[in-house]
């Protein structure tokens, strides 16, 4: 049973990485028609600056508590050997307070916000000489280019090793069992902050503006909006998210690999997208959380873990058969429901608005029955 | 002083950087063919090219075929199942497309879809059958001539070498002096009146996809005369196709000489970066992703486009 609950705590915690990187995409190519194929980039890179952070933080308090010297190593400090052993055995030996965990994590994920922010400020420069599926290529290459330099050098995540000792948030916790629900509960509660945001930045003026540059970005321009300020925006924020739901994925891994971050986890995004519908909030969780389970119980051990065993040639496939389904999927969508499962909807007032209104509609009618 | 050894190994990379270019370009022919005539920016071509190889490599193998003629053997094979694999692909997935009239990105993200099945399901099969995930043709490229020692020309470079230039001039000749040719461009440019004027435009994008996906075979073929091919060769040397592709500008000979141009830059950058500067060979590709993302933002009209004008001044 307790095999279970950590499969379906894993499924939360995938739905939840997916949930925020398919909101960030919805944001930028479903509103603002903005194909930010570079998605896994701004995710590497909230990971990368999350998890090089927490690491060395948490050495450098780790260390100075135990009073062990970790240095002289080639690559960053915390690469070596002796960080991991410090890193790993800090929560056991009480080098690390629990409040220090928390702090990590807390300092990681914001730091992954502001890095991811201002790469996707810099990554909007393509977008203004770029449109289309040439965007999409160049901010796909340019995703390949930071794995590339990631996986082969030492800085910033230890080459092909990968950053294997990122302080967990909850590593303190005593229930090994329940530290993966207390992770899911976590992530759910970003994953509805980021929805509720993205739900009222969409219907407010600013998501309108953006739904008019997707639809016709030359009347978007005659009205009066500057449509190159908008991708910014549109990038600056989206990307910000990606980086966040990058460093969400490190705290909860324990570790950063530069392999993670191939194009196919940009392509299961899509998928995510283009499933649920396209400008479409609740149809986009609906993706991530097909895709989350696709990813977390489609192999062999998870499967066994529910009480199906699988012959060993399947066994073999059935990582492969993940991405099979996956494109099989992809074209299906484009070519029976290209709108996804649920549609884009009307723009709606939000409910303050009418709320608003609701009580001016009121006070009108009242002062003139008053007049009369 | 420079070493002499260091010279010869100059040379070396540069004749390799031939005969990788001309694969480049190469493959980059029938990316282009396709792009041409049907506007999809196809990240599926990679596995076609892989398709072929391994087609090359199983007929060759399953058969325990021998010398020069099982080479024509196994190149038949790979042509034919390349041919195939891009034919399928677009009845199954783009045509359909095409017809409810998807944008190019549309198409584009349906190409990488196609890409993933085809990867995906060579992988699985691979991953289930003994030897498949490493293959090569039995028969293998064979030294010609040794200059110093070190570098050396092979069957395989006059191979790439000579069918690069062979089929871009072949396409070239095609496109611009023959009727199925005038019909391909007739119907990249307008599909409707091109139909109203008696073009058969399915017929026209099948060939399209037989002649790019059979190029694509032939390019395998010379991959797993020379390389080991694993299921994902193909994927990793996509973005040096379509950097070859978009430098070109989408040309028939513009796509070989960017191909060969980023072959011996790849080689010659690699190696003098390896010896002088101790950087990992594993790199390279970063050449080819910053040619690519520089042609894209600043020429996206392609550098070299040598036919491009007097295929304007036909038309």
């Amino acid at each position: 049973m307790e095999g279970v609950s950590i499969l379906f705590s894993q499924w939360v915690i995938w739905f939840g990485v997916y949930a925020i990187m398919a909101l960030s995409f919805n944001l930028e190519y479903g509103y603002g028609g903005v194909p930010n194929f570079g998605k896994v980039l701004f995710m590497s890179l909230g990971a990368y600056s999350a998890g090089t952070l927490a690491a060395w933080l948490g050495l450098q308090w780790a260390s100075s508590k135990a009073g062990i010297a970790v240095a002289g190593y080639t690559g960053p400090v915390y690469c070596s050997p002796e960080a991991y052993h410090v890193l790993s055995t800090a929560s056991s030996q009480g080098w690390l307070e629990p409040s220090q965990y928390i702090l990590l994590f807390v300092a990681g994920v914001i730091l992954a916000a502001i890095v991811g922010a201002v790469f996707g400020a810099i990554g909007s420069y393509p977008t203004l000489r770029l449109g289309g599926d040439f965007l999409a290529i160049t901010l796909l290459a340019l995703g390949e280019i930071v794995r590339l330099i990631a996986y082969n050098s030492e800085w910033p995540v230890c080459s092909f090793n990968g950053l294997t000792a990122v302080p967990t948030p909850f590593a303190w916790y005593e229930n090994k069992a329940l530290v993966d629900v207390l992770y899911a509960v976590l992530i759910i509660g970003f994953t509805v902050l980021f929805y509720i945001y993205t739900h009222y930045v969409a219907n407010s003026p600013w998501g309108r503006a953006l739904k008019a540059m997707r639809d016709d970005e030359l009347v978007a321009q005659v009205y009066g909006y500057n449509t190159a300020k908008l991708r910014l925006q549109v990038l600056v924020v989206g990307s910000a998210m990606a980086a966040v739901a990058g460093a969400l994925l490190v705290f909860y891994a324990g570790s950063v690999q530069a392999n993670t971050f191939k194009p196919e986890r940009t392509f299961e995004v899509i998928v995510a997208v283009m499933l649920g519908g396209v400008a479409n909030n609740i149809g986009v969780l609906v993706g991530a959380a097909v895709i989350a389970a696709l990813n977390v119980f489609l192999n062999a051990s998870a499967l066994e873990t529910l009480g199906i065993t699988v012959p060993g040639n399947v066994a073999t496939t059935l990582p492969y058969l993940r991405y099979v389904i996956m494109g099989i999927l992809i074209v299906i969508i484009l070519l029976y429901k290209p709108q996804g499962l649920i549609p884009e909807k009307p723009v709606q007032t939000p409910f303050l608005e009418k709320l608003r209104a609701l009580i001016k509609e009121k006070h009108v009618v009242e002062e003139a029955a008053g007049t009369k | 002083m420079v070493d002499v050894a260091i010279l010869y190994g100059i040379l070396g990379a540069l004749i390799n950087g031939l005969r990788v270019g001309s694969l480049y370009g190469l493959m980059a022919l029938g990316l282009t063919l396709i792009y041409r005539v049907t506007s999809i920016p196809n990240f599926a071509y990679a596995e076609y090219i892989t398709y072929g190889a391994y087609a090359a490599y199983i007929a060759m193998t399953a058969l325990a075929l021998k010398g020069t003629l099982g080479l024509a053997f196994a190149l038949a094979a790979a042509l034919a199942v390349a041919a195939l694999a891009a034919l399928a692909s677009d009845e199954l997935a783009f045509k359909p497309l095409w017809v409810r009239g998807a944008s190019p990105l549309h198409l584009l993200v349906a190409s990488i879809g196609v890409g993933l099945v085809l990867r995906y399901s060579l992988l699985a099969v691979a991953g289930l059958a003994a030897g498949l995930l490493e293959a090569s043709l039995p028969v293998r490229s064979t030294r010609l001539i040794s200059i110093g020692g070190i570098a050396s020309i092979e069957t395989s470079h006059v191979l790439a070498v000579s069918a690069a230039v062979f089929f871009a001039v072949l396409l070239r000749i095609m496109f611009t002096r023959t009727k199925i040719g005038k019909a391909m461009r007739a119907t990249a440019s307008n599909p409707v009146l091109a139909r109203v004027s008696g073009i058969n435009i399915y017929l026209v994008r099948r060939v399209t996809w037989i002649i790019g996906g059979g190029l694509a075979g032939f390019a395998g073929f010379v991959y797993a005369y020379y390389y080991y091919v694993n299921p994902e060769s193909g994927w990793l040397m996509l973005l040096w196709i379509f950097a070859a592709a978009t430098m070109g500008g989408f040309t028939f000979y513009g796509s070989i000489i960017s191909g060969l141009i980023l072959g011996i830059a790849e080689q010659v950058i690699s190696f003098l970066g390896s010896t002088y500067f101790g950087l990992n060979t594993a790199y390279s590709p970063v050449i080819a992703l910053i040619t690519l993302v520089i042609v894209l933002m600043y020429r996206p009209e392609g550098v070299i486009r040598l036919e491009a004008l007097s295929l304007k001044k036909r038309v």
